[in-house]
């Protein structure tokens, strides 16, 4: 294992310890919110209010309706982790499947050239395909979780299905499978014997690309106030707030917060670039990997 | 058509997400019916109704000149950075580069906003607007540097990767053999090889700008026609919004996006055959 791949994996499974144990990691319960408290100093009584600036009592500080910002982090990874685990492996088991399929079945396609189509980003079309449901839903909970993870798993399809396609087009092309064949070797023996474990280390690798993809794409949606889990939209004032407090979404919610309490969105930013960071360093890390074991592989 | 009429193909029956393609066919039905007396392209924000040709086309310059003008940028910075640099400069500039990379734009963005301000309480020094309004210009430095940031890193490393490749390609050793300095034959030879590669992997650049328009247009608030879509066609966020949802609006603004795409790649395919004119001497 290389020092990226450790690096990685070490965040990755603090983080996931965190998002399953959240109580173990504030002191504050979820929800809990203090908008105004009394500390009793030499000179008497004094009254704060929120948003508190971080403090020993509030180690993050709290935002402007008292909510401790520890503590809507500590309790926002699952969702955000959950959906980014969730919606790449969807998408790999998915688009590996449906592009070793149709490697099998025909050969690869020529490269079409350009498509007017790639100048909407695909967080857009996301935006569009999950408005309906985030804002103020009545699909609260998982139900809208399990909704907007298959929505984001179906938009990114088409490139996973290639590539997967590509791949295993490549892996069907080498000697060894046409001696298999040559030796009367059928389709689903030459897969399972040949193809499947060069697959499944792409499938590793494509997973670990695919979570960064997924956590922009989830940061993407959170600037423009679709978070997951849902958007709660109150009146009078209208105010927007993430129903799940995922970490991605408080950086949608506090960046306009940039001018007064800072603190409020450098404390989710930095959360999200810890996770990014463990992504990150995994998929670097797994095609580190791969590119030592092809060396050996070549040299043998 | 079909991606802006996505909003309109699911309704919630009793909780539950339903496809309905009735509103999504009325829809398309009446943009098409709209453009034979031109209310396709219009549109009310507030109280007002406008027509989207004319308020569209300072929209429509505004993402023009921050995609062109920082991508030009971003492109002739990398391209000469990455014929130029070699051994551990390289390799410095090109890990600067993969960092720059793996930054998402919104973070980036945010960053720079923060930094602003964080310099600018600190020292009273003010590195730049952190967004725009009516009284600044189109062009703010942090969206300029942050829509040529990603180019550039992007260029940068196509054309160091390309570059080496050319170098040991026969025409340039065998250039070179024949006494032609090394300056020379980095411009002529390797030069020209380069650009064909950038053109190739316009489509890519082009689709990771158009991403980064949505998101700094958005965050600095600048007056470009991706923002004009969640300012104007998703502006209706209160109960009933599904009936605020403009769609003629949404429809027109994606087409504008589509044609600044196209726009954007001719220019680009334009200039850079110019480049390569201009470095093999042809005409």
């Amino acid at each position: 294992m290389n020092a990226r791949l450790a690096a990685g994996l070490t965040i990755l499974v603090l983080l996931v310890v965190v998002a399953i144990f959240p109580w173990a990691f504030t002191s504050w319960p979820r929800g809990y919110s203090d908008t105004l408290r009394s500390v009793e100093t030499a000179d008497g009584t004094e009254w704060l209010f929120a948003p508190e600036a971080p403090s020993a009592f509030y180690l993050f500080g709290t935002d402007q309706y008292g909510y401790d910002i520890l503590t809507r982090i500590v309790w926002g990874f699952r969702w955000t982790l959950g959906c980014v685990f969730l919606v790449a492996a969807a998408r790999v088991l998915i688009g590996g499947a449906a592009g070793a399929i149709r490697a099998l079945v025909r050969k690869p396609g020529r490269d079409r050239g350009i498509s007017p189509l790639a100048g909407i980003p695909g967080f857009v079309i996301a935006f569009f395909a999950i408005y309906p449901f985030t804002i103020n839903s009545r699909l609260q909970g998982w139900r809208l979780f399990l909704f907007q993870c298959a929505v984001l798993t179906a938009l990114d399809l088409g490139p996973i299905v290639g590539s997967m396609a590509a791949k295993t087009s490549r892996v069907l092309a080498t000697p060894f499978v046409e001696a298999a064949s040559s030796a009367g070797a059928g389709r689903a023996w030459i897969f399972r014997r040949h193809v499947m474990p060069f697959l499944a280390e792409e499938l590793l690798e494509s997973f670990a690309d695919q979570t960064v993809a997924v956590l922009q794409l989830v940061g993407r949606l959170g600037v423009f106030m679709m978070f997951v889990g849902g958007t709660v939209l109150t009146f009078d004032p209208p105010l927007l707030d993430s129903a799940t407090g995922e970490i991605a979404g408080l950086i949608g919610l506090y960046r306009l917060k940039l001018l007064g309490a800072r603190w409020m969105l450098a404390w989710p930013l930095a959360s999200y670039l810890v996770v990014l960071a463990g992504m990150r360093l995994f998929a670097s890390g797994l095609h580190e990997r791969e590119r030592r074991m092809r060396r050996l592989y070549d040299a043998r | 058509m079909l991606v802006a009429a996505i909003p309109l193909l699911f309704e919630n029956h009793g909780g539950r997400p339903v496809l309905v393609l009735a509103p999504a066919l009325d829809a398309i039905g009446g943009w098409l019916r709209g453009l034979a007396d031109g209310s396709s392209f219009e549109y009310r924000y507030g109280t007002t109704v406008w027509n989207f040709f004319e308020t569209a086309p300072l929209y429509f310059m505004v993402s023009f000149l921050y995609v062109a003008l920082a991508g030009s940028l971003g492109l002739a910075g990398g391209m000469v950075l990455g014929l130029t640099l070699r051994g551990r400069f390289a390799a410095v500039v090109l890990s600067v580069c993969n960092t720059l990379f793996a930054i998402p734009d919104f973070i980036a963005a945010i960053l720079l906003q923060l930094v602003t301000i964080v310099i600018l309480d600190a020292t009273g020094f003010k590195l730049g607007r952190i967004s725009y309004d009516s009284t600044s210009g189109f062009l703010l430095a942090l969206p300029f540097a942050l829509m040529t940031m990603y180019p550039l890193a992007f260029s940068f490393r196509t054309v160091l990767r390309k570059s080496v490749e050319a170098e040991r390609e026969p025409f340039a050793v065998y250039a070179l053999a024949k006494g032609l300095d090394k300056r020379t034959v980095r411009l002529r030879h390797v030069g020209a090889a380069v650009v064909p590669a950038i053109s190739e992997e316009l489509p890519t650049l082009l689709g990771i700008m158009q991403t980064n328009l949505f998101m700094t247009e958005y965050i600095f608030a600048l007056p470009g026609i991706t923002r004009f879509l969640f300012r104007v066609a998703f502006s209706g966020r209160r109960p009933g919004w599904l009936e605020y949802y403009q769609y003629p609006v949404a429809v027109a603004v994606l087409l504008g996006v589509l044609a600044l795409f196209l726009a954007s790649w001719v220019f680009f395919k334009l200039a850079l055959n110019l480049v390569r004119r201009a470095i093999t001497g042809e005409r």
